[in-house]
């Protein structure tokens, strides 16, 4: 075939294929610990939605009173990611994991409460093989987790280590919980969309408020000085209740679980509503 | 003496005849962009190796470096180095983180097989960039806070050109000298506003002041400038590219809610810069230039564009199967491919010669690299060894060593003597002119 032809026929089937998708970036902080500037990033442009962000080892990066955005985040052992109040991170990625091996925190500042948003299913994970036994999403301060309209964020791990939500925050966007959510030194908040999972629903030295529906086998635990608060009917969990030493069940409104009752000096309140506390153990709850 | 440093201008018609007669190209009228071009020469072997590259990759020329030119690591360690520039005499500044943060970085200079160590103290010395008279600036933060102060070091004299206490980012200069930074403002709406200053040798201005976090300027010889308008604001946030002109402003991008980034000028004011395009969960990276007041796709996939004064443009591409960055060259039109190996290498500048800095990122190591001239003997790159060569080592001719004898400065350059350097030794001496000597060829 004529040289010239095979490379014309090459560039039009060629131009043509969809160009790829964007790149990463990775923090570098070079200039300063503040997402929201280029030159701390390599290459040197701050991620934007269609971005993965990477946040390597020994880094404290902050999210201050703007708005960021990127495709998924990574943060590597020995690292924060803080979204301060008035901050916003908005994950754009769809169906993607983000893989936290330090921890996300919800800080100080001034403004609105911070915001982790999902424009579309998403998954948090653990990294790979990680030894250390919790990665946190923490809410020093109210932090809130939403997402768009029907999206569902889903907790997971990878090797050892689990994914904890903890501290104080407002968990809006539906949950699928296969980690662990933890009202320890805050409150968690379920509100707005449903929640499920496998996972562990607990409260120690905190407080975990059920105010939308929950479904799944989960566990659901309550330790010392912590209480879980019940203010809708939980009819269709199927997980066993824990309550342990100094833990209470604050009942709004009903429970019911085909699973096991594990009562430990604990305290189940009941409350102005005289809701039902119902266990059907191998069996299921009436409808 | 130490040779003199590049005339700016010299080499302004070199290009008409390097590949011309060999290249056309027809992509343009395909998909309506600056696609590439082809060069008719080339065994089958290389074609096949185009072939597949294209298969993959979409849009591609050539899967080697240009012509005429290699790859080299300016560093090769296992420290992090990166912020690279190169100015015309092929000089390169980056910065070397020394530990495991930034609050200890130190700003280096290469300059043809030799690196020296410009700054060590305990401080944050990163983000430097040199002009072609080898003057450097870059960033300073104290201890472990974040960059300060603006910095500006000339043939040994270090002064302070700016201190903000709520920080500063990386400052570029030009050949005039004059030099552009970044300052953050502790207020506006996003409490992380910055505004952009020139300082024009004398003293500094702010050439703009209002809300906005404006980064990443460049500025030209004709003290124009574009940068980043981000606002930060609104979720998602926005940004527009911005040019500055004579002392005015004006939003060069268009309307499109796009996001941009990374733009660049050249002294003929030709601007790339980076867009997001989004088709529903699609996006692409897209480069426009904006010339003479028109904007163009200059290539559908590809981000960080710099480009020189013949319209020649360093760009990087993301390979989403590899998960890695790869570094490209528009090169007379003809786009190459720098790095085609597995590395993950993106482009950070690139000089009036064609010569590209490199960025060889591995974190938590990073090298850098530099696509440079392959010497000889030949001074203007046209193809032959004739009396216009001939000229160029009648001017250039020292002796054995020249330069590790004379050096008096970092900065000290052999400039574009170092072409007929060609054993690389920093000198123009009686070996490096046999070669071109067995060379030469008065006719061709």
């Amino acid at each position: 075939m004529n040289t010239k032809y095979l490379l014309i026929v090459m560039t039009i089937v060629c131009s043509c294929l969809v160009a790829p998708a964007l790149g990463d970036r990775t923090f570098d902080g070079q200039v300063n610990d503040q997402w929201d500037v280029d030159e701390n990033w390599n290459p040197n442009t701050a991620p934007g939605e269609g971005d993965v962000a990477i946040i390597p080892t020994g880094f404290n990066v902050k999210i201050d009173v703007t708005t960021a955005k990127a495709k998924s985040i990574q943060i590597a052992e020995d690292s924060d990611l803080s979204i301060e109040r008035g901050g916003i991170l908005t994950l754009h990625g769809n169906g993607v994991t983000s893989l936290i091996g330090g921890d996300l925190k919800f800080a100080g500042g001034s403004g609105n409460d911070p915001i982790l948003h999902f424009k579309y299913d998403h998954t948090l994970s653990t990294v790979p093989n990680e030894l250390i036994p919790a990665r946190q999403v923490i809410g020093d301060v109210q932090g809130v987790i939403r997402g768009d309209s029907g999206k569902v964020l889903t907790l997971a791990h990878q090797g050892n280590s689990r994914l904890q939500l903890t501290g104080t925050l407002l968990i809006e966007i539906a949950l699928v919980n296969n980690e662990v959510v933890n009202g320890n030194y805050g409150t968690i908040s379920l509100s707005e969309n449903a929640k499920s999972g496998s996972g562990l629903w607990k409260a120690t030295q905190g407080e975990l408020t059920v105010n939308v529906e929950v479904t799944g086998v989960g566990t659901w635990e309550v330790g010392a000085g912590g209480t879980i608060e019940v203010n809708v009917d939980l009819e269709d969990i199927a997980g066993p209740v824990h309550i342990l030493n100094g833990g209470e069940l604050l009942l709004n409104a009903s429970l019911c679980s085909p699973g096991a009752l594990d009562f430990e000096e604990g305290v189940i309140q009941v409350g102005s509503a005289s809701p039902a506390l119902t266990f059907y153990v191998g069996g299921t709850c009436p409808t | 003496m130490i040779p003199t440093r590049l005339t700016q201008g010299r080499w302004g018609s070199r290009w008409q005849t390097m590949y011309g007669e060999d290249c056309w190209g027809f992509a343009a009228s395909v998909c309506g962009v600056h696609g590439p071009r082809w060069h008719a020469s080339g065994n089958l072997a290389r074609l096949v190796a185009t072939a597949v590259l294209l298969a993959s990759h979409g849009s591609a020329a050539f899967a080697d470096p240009p012509p005429g030119f290699e790859v080299i690591r300016v560093t090769s360690d296992s420290d992090y180095e990166g912020g690279s520039s190169v100015n015309n005499c092929g000089q390169v500044v980056f910065d070397r983180r020394m530990g495991a943060t930034w609050a200890f970085g130190e700003v280096f200079v290469y300059d043809n097989g030799r690196t020296f160590r410009l700054t060590n103290n305990m401080d944050r010395d990163v983000g430097p960039d040199i002009n072609d008279s080898g003057q450097i600036v870059w960033a300073r933060g104290v201890g472990s806070g974040g960059a300060s102060m603006i910095l500006h070091y000339d043939h040994g004299d270090v002064k302070m050109l700016a201190q903000n206490a709520d920080g500063v980012l990386s400052p570029k200069i030009a050949n005039t000298g004059h030099c552009t930074w970044p300052e953050l403002l502790a207020d506006g709406c996003h409490g992380v506003d910055t505004r952009i200053l020139l300082w024009d040798g004398f003293g500094s201005q702010a050439i703009i002041d209002a809300g906005g976090s404006h980064q990443s300027p460049r500025i030209n010889d004709a003290d124009q400038l574009v940068w980043t308008d981000y606002d930060f604001c609104p979720d998602p946030w926005l940004s527009d590219i911005l040019y500055y002109e004579d002392e005015e402003i004006r939003i060069i991008s268009s309307e499109d809610p796009f996001q941009r980034q990374a733009a660049t000028v050249n002294d003929e004011r030709q601007i790339l810069w980076d867009e997001l395009w989004k088709d529903g969960e699609d996006f692409t990276d897209t480069l426009i230039l904006y010339d003479s007041g028109v904007r163009t796709v200059f290539t559908d996939w590809g981000e960080i564009a710099r480009n020189n004064n013949h319209g020649d443009v360093s760009f990087s591409r993301w390979y989403e199967d590899d998960g890695i960055y790869r570094s490209w060259i528009s090169l007379q039109g003809t786009f190459y491919l720098i790095t085609p190996d597995p590395d993950y290498s993106y482009t950070t500048d690139i000089n009036e010669y064609g010569e590209v800095t490199l960025a060889f990122d591995d974190y938590p190591t990073a090298d850098v690299g530099l696509m440079r001239r392959i010497r000889t003997g030949e001074a203007d790159f046209d193809g032959d060894f004739d009396l216009a060569d001939h000229r160029e080592w009648t001017r250039c001719l020292d002796g054995p060593e020249f330069l590790e004898r004379n050096r008096t400065d970092p900065t000290d350059t052999l400039c574009d003597c170092r072409f007929l350097d060609v054993d690389h030794d920093n000198d123009v001496d009686l070996r490096d002119f046999a070669r071109f000597q067995n060379a030469f060829a008065p006719s061709q």
